[in-house]
């Protein structure tokens, strides 16, 4: 059983090495000068003003949580495509009642206007 | 393992090391002429060689980091975008007899390669500390998950046809999504799906039109800012290899992966396996060339999504969109059966 | 008995990943280092699924644990910006003896596995015993019946939670009314 997975795995690491080989190489190969001036993070060409590390929008962090409610529901539909094909009839109607639940959610997100992100929230 | 698997293997990482290397001047190429420019024509005949300048150039520049970054994490992001790149070409089914994996889950395993993606890019944002890369990782996070709903919807889309095609084979196993195809291409079957999946594939690797991420106008070179020499070149590598398993993905899913057009009034399943297997990958290569150009056409054709826009169209278009079109068929499997 | 021997090594890595990934999650006091050990735990925890056979499961657990639950965290570290200053540090006696329970915990997992695979009478009866069946054992078809008609009314409860999710997804961002 392992078997099956000795592909993707050979590739993935081959990846890994590829990828530490290129992050690597300039250490290597390539010259080191460091400037104070290189050393700042870049602000188009200005000192940068205050610091990175601050607080940002919340509307990232919302999205995040509704697409963790949304993925479960995938989640439980790949068992269900499989059921399907075994009781087509009951598949749709648990599928139907299933959705048609979070489909009220998903009509009261979208009257409380959280797709709509206005342009300050960007 | 046999030794066919490890063929396969070296075929496969050949022909996509090559057509990674070249879609990047395939991109060069086909911007200059659609702005009516020549593009790099310098290294080798017509420009042949520019990849491997490309690559010797970055190779020898100076790599540093800002004195605000998070040294580890900064290093460790683009080497998970190549492995990430990497892992997802093993499920491509390349002909009926050659296969890399051959695991349960399928395409789960598809899903869980792309959802590990959202680290790559976020913390390559996050962790230099420079404001443009900030704001691009985190778009780039948001951006990604929300299209994974509509992604993984369209293929729900996918696998149910396939279950109900094939009742005997597992559906999650790509070779039966391509086998099932024999019957009608899954573009044809299942349109919308196609348009949803083909709409989330594009945000999925970011390229534009929702190239966000790395919106020039606003935010320099977004998430990758702060990278230099060729360490910025793992991205760039790990981006095109996306785009090119992107492209075999939606050949392989929806326009019948390697069966060519005609396959049974040709009459290949009676051809000796050798034949079989290179009439497959010609076509799969064939169909990825093509969608590979598509990608490359519409970046150089439409202009990029505003934020809030692009928002919009995943959570309000594409997720209802996607569920309708799952109601909608497995309705119409129901009434046939 | 080679792949005996591999089972248990791949076990015992994946065992040792989840839990030092457990450890560092609550030790470490930059939170995003913390947020990553918790993701290295969760890829362990799907490794040991993997190797038992619970591949749906393993890939669940990749899919929406490590890549839809921990981003949100990865979005709380990154939006919030604690710094390590910001977080007390952990007192050193309850670490060590944190580390020492969990050396224990892993020895136990290790040798319930170990008994639990030497327990197999022979490595080629298991193979004759799976290869008839090779996608049906701990994967999709059978969860899916029993999902779908012994446990459908649970089933459909929880698209009550996930409603529930999704109300307070949407109440905990948004703006209090300025009274």
């Amino acid at each position: 059983m392992l078997q099956a997975y000795v592909g993707p795995l050979i590739l993935l690491s081959l990846g890994a090495g590829i990828g530490l080989l290129l992050v690597y190489a300039p250490t290597l190969l390539a010259p080191r000068r460091p400037l104070p001036q290189k050393m700042v993070p870049y602000e188009s060409g200005m000192d940068p003003v205050g610091t990175t590390r601050q607080r940002f929008s919340v509307h990232y962090y919302k999205v995040a949580m509704l697409f963790t409610v949304f993925d479960v529901e995938l989640a439980l539909m790949y068992p269900w495509v499989i059921f399907f094909r075994e009781d087509p009839s009951w598949a749709l109607l648990l599928f139907i009642s299933f959705t048609g639940v979070l489909a009220v959610g998903y009509v009261y997100l979208l009257r409380t206007g959280v797709f709509d992100w206005s342009r300050k929230e960007l | 393992m046999p030794i066919v698997f490890w063929l396969t293997l070296g075929g496969l990482l050949a022909v996509f090391f090559t057509l990674a290397a070249y879609a990047t001047l395939a991109e060069r190429k086909i911007s200059a002429y659609i702005q009516d420019r020549v593009g790099p024509n310098r290294v080798g005949p017509k420009g042949l060689l520019q990849p491997l300048a490309d690559v010797l150039k970055l190779v020898f520049k100076e790599a540093f980091q800002p004195s605000s970054t998070y040294r580890l994490l900064q290093i460790a992001a683009p080497v998970l975008m190549v492995a990430l790149a990497m892992g997802a070409v093993a499920i491509l089914p390349l002909s009926p007899h050659l296969r890399l994996f051959d695991g349960s889950i399928g395409l789960l395993y598809l899903l869980g390669v792309l959802s590990m993606g959202v680290y790559g890019i976020s913390l390559a944002g996050w962790a230099t500390g420079s404001k443009y890369s900030l704001l691009g990782g985190l778009r780039s996070g948001a951006q990604m998950i929300s299209y994974e709903l509509a992604l993984g919807l369209a293929l729900l889309s996918v696998l149910l046809l396939t279950s109900f095609l094939l009742p005997d084979a597992n559906p999650l196993a790509p070779q039966a999504i391509v086998e099932a195809q024999r019957q009608g291409w899954f573009v044809f079957l299942n349109p919308i799906g196609f348009l949803v999946y083909v709409v989330a594939a594009f945000a999925e690797t970011n390229r534009a039109p929702f190239d966000l991420v790395e919106a020039e106008q606003e935010l320099v070179g977004g998430y990758h800012t702060e990278y230099s020499a060729i360490r910025f070149g793992a991205f760039f590598v790990a981006e095109y290899m996306n785009m090119i398993t992107a492209s075999a993905l939606i050949a392989t899913f929806f326009w019948g992966g390697y069966l060519g057009p005609f396959e049974s009034w040709v009459g290949v399943s009676g051809w000796p396996i050798v034949w079989q297997n290179v009439w497959g990958v010609s076509w799969l290569l064939l169909k990825t060339l093509f969608w590979a150009f598509v990608f490359i056409w519409v970046r150089w054709t439409l202009p990029r999504f505003r934020y809030d826009q692009l928002m919009r169209i995943g959570w309000k278009v594409l997720l209802p969109l996607g569920i309708a079109n799952l109601a909608t068929l497995a309705g119409i499997l129901l009434l046939i059966s | 008995m080679f792949v005996v021997v591999l089972t248990i090594v791949s076990l015992s890595v994946c065992g040792a990943l989840a839990l030092i990934g457990g450890a560092l999650a609550v030790t470490l006091r930059d939170p995003i280092y913390a947020v990553l050990a918790l993701v290295k735990a969760m890829l362990g925890l799907a490794g040991i699924y993997f190797l038992l056979g619970a591949e749906y499961v393993g890939a669940i657990q990749v899919i929406v644990y490590a890549g839809a639950i921990l981003v949100t965290f990865l979005f709380v570290v990154m939006l919030v910006n604690l710094s390590p200053e910001d977080i007390p540090p952990f007192p050193r006696g309850i670490a060590l003896y944190g580390n020492l329970i969990l050396a224990v915990a892993w020895l136990l997992l290790l040798s319930t596995a170990l008994s639990a695979i030497l327990e197999i009478p022979a490595p080629e009866q298991v193979l004759l015993h799976v290869e008839p069946l090779p996608y049906l054992y701990g994967t999709l078809p059978p969860l899916g019946k029993a999902l779908f008609t012994a446990y459908a009314f649970p089933f459909e409860l929880l698209s009550v939670t996930l409603l529930i999710g999704i109300v307070g997804a949407s109440l905990l961002v948004q703006k209090r009314p300025s009274s």
